[in-house]
């Protein structure tokens, strides 16, 4: 159809001549370039389609030649134009179920309120509602940062709020700040946190329990905190003491160790309740894997029954290393020293290091012994009634 | 021939340019037994079911077939859809 696609997508005329041979029509048409297409000759008659451009060459035809011309159907963007041109009303329901979905989409709907454990939702709604934030409000009219800003002003006990907008839904996602102590009324004592001897200790305030040379067991009370009728005292200072740290590790000459292989597989499933309808059609082939779930819910609201669960499967295999006894007796000892290590407070200062071979039969058992000089308070609040 | 048609002719074969350009020829492109399309036409002379008669330049194209259809008619080309049976190229004398 060359160009003539284009013009039969703005309007297309389905037409019929009668009154004249189907061969001087379609040649008085050519003459006067119109385009047709679809011509069929029934009946002394020709029907043809064609679009609107050249329609109107096919009026002169007709008065050139006195035949008829009859419009059978229209169709086309231009004909759509029309036909909504002359039914105004229906143009101005159009635009205005636009225009009132437009509006509507500007307007808070719901306000969510997540993660408010000890804080009222109520009072953190009428607050945000006092700044402005309310059902029905305008969504362009709120700050969300100013928002989030006078929330955390206004409740001390907020650590983190973030207040997010999802269409017309605003979310307040609230983290609490994890409960201090010193706010429940009780006391806190400073306590052993590993068995030790006693080298050195400073008591800024709080009742000293133990001193300089005294053997002290992990959990033990090493300065005090109380209460009398000025208020809670917390006990205050540093205990430093000489501990020994124990750490334990062995190795094979044969050991079977797992390896990834690097073969993944994510299976998919829509939950609906207890229900699972898995959404991935075939299943995972591996002997071996490890699997780790991911559950996502429907608009982030685990409240809704509705969710995808995710299955992911990550094959392993069993590989068998072979060392020397020397290797193995060597890697035992570098596993009992890292165990060890791992123990030591960032404050140690390592004095001695002492390696046993504890081996009894074809496992190579190694024991690494520590000393260290170390700090070893750590705070502890009392038990309700202690003091 | 006309002597300016064998001046166009000349210079067409000299510059090795298309003689249904030139010239005004037809060029009937024939899709399997299915579709023709037939360019530098100058009109149609016969339509019917069995038989489409197309003007060509000193002459006319007959095409022979079953259920024969003018798919589009264009001031320079025609689509003709249909069983082809026959085509023949009848020169005026």
């Amino acid at each position: 159809m060359k160009n003539g696609s284009m013009l039969a997508v703005l309007g297309t005329v389905e037409i019929e001549a009668g009154e004249i041979s189907p061969e001087e029509f379609i040649n008085r048409a050519r003459e006067a370039g119109a385009r047709l297409w679809n011509i069929s000759a029934v009946g002394g008659k020709v029907q043809c389609k064609t679009d609107i451009f050249s329609y109107n060459r096919l009026v002169a035809v007709q008065k050139q030649t006195g035949c008829t011309l009859t419009v059978l159907k229209k169709s086309g963007l231009c004909v759509l134009a029309r036909t909504v041109w002359l039914r105004k009303l229906l143009l101005v329901g159009f635009m205005g179920f636009w225009l009132t979905l437009y509006f509507l989409s500007g307007l808070v709907w719901h306000i969510r309120v997540e993660g408010a454990r000890t804080l009222d939702e109520a009072e953190i709604l009428e607050y945000v509602r006092s700044l402005g934030l309310e059902q029905w409000a305008s969504i362009r009219d709120i700050d969300l940062n100013r928002m989030e800003r006078e929330l955390t002003l206004r409740f001390p006990e907020i650590a983190w709020v973030a207040v997010e907008r999802q269409g017309t839904q605003i979310t307040i996602r609230i983290v609490e700040r994890e409960a201090d102590p010193l706010q429940f009324g009780v006391p806190v004592d400073i306590v052993a946190e590993n068995d030790g001897i006693i080298i050195e200790m400073k008591v800024i305030q709080g009742i000293p329990l133990v001193e300089p040379g005294m053997t002290v067991a992990k959990g033990d009370v090493l300065i005090s905190g109380f209460k009398d009728e000025k208020g809670i005292v917390n006990a205050a200072g540093f205990v430093r003491a000489l501990v020994y740290i124990e750490g334990y590790g062995e190795a094979a000459v044969e050991e079977r160790v797992k390896v990834f292989t690097g073969n993944e597989f994510t299976a998919r499933y829509l939950t609906l309740g207890n229900k699972k309808i898995a959404l991935t059609r075939r299943n995972h082939r591996f002997a071996r894997f490890e699997k780790v779930e991911t559950r996502r819910f429907f608009r982030g609201n685990p409240r809704i029954p509705i969710g995808l669960l995710e299955q992911r499967y990550r094959e392993v295999e069993l590989q068998t290393v072979r060392h020397t006894p020397e290797e193995a007796r060597e890697l035992a000892r570098e596993r009992a020293m890292l165990r060890a290590h791992q123990q030591l407070g960032e404050h140690a200062d390592l004095l001695e290091t002492k390696v046993y071979d504890i081996t009894a039969d074809d496992v190579f058992r190694v024991k690494v012994v520590l000393t260290a000089e170390t700090r070893i308070g750590r705070q502890k609040a009392q038990a309700k009634g202690e003091n | 021939m006309a002597k300016v048609e064998k001046v166009k002719k000349k210079i067409a074969d000299i510059f090795d340019l298309p003689h249904d350009t030139v010239l005004g020829l037809p060029r009937v492109t024939l899709i399997g037994s299915h579709q023709l399309y037939i360019e530098n036409h100058t009109g149609i002379n016969l339509y019917e079911k069995n038989q489409i008669r197309v003007g060509v330049h000193k002459g006319e194209i007959q095409i022979d077939g079953e259920d024969l259809q003018l798919r589009t008619v264009y001031s320079d080309d025609i689509f003709i859809e249909g069983k082809i049976f026959n085509i023949f190229l009848k020169e005026q004398v």
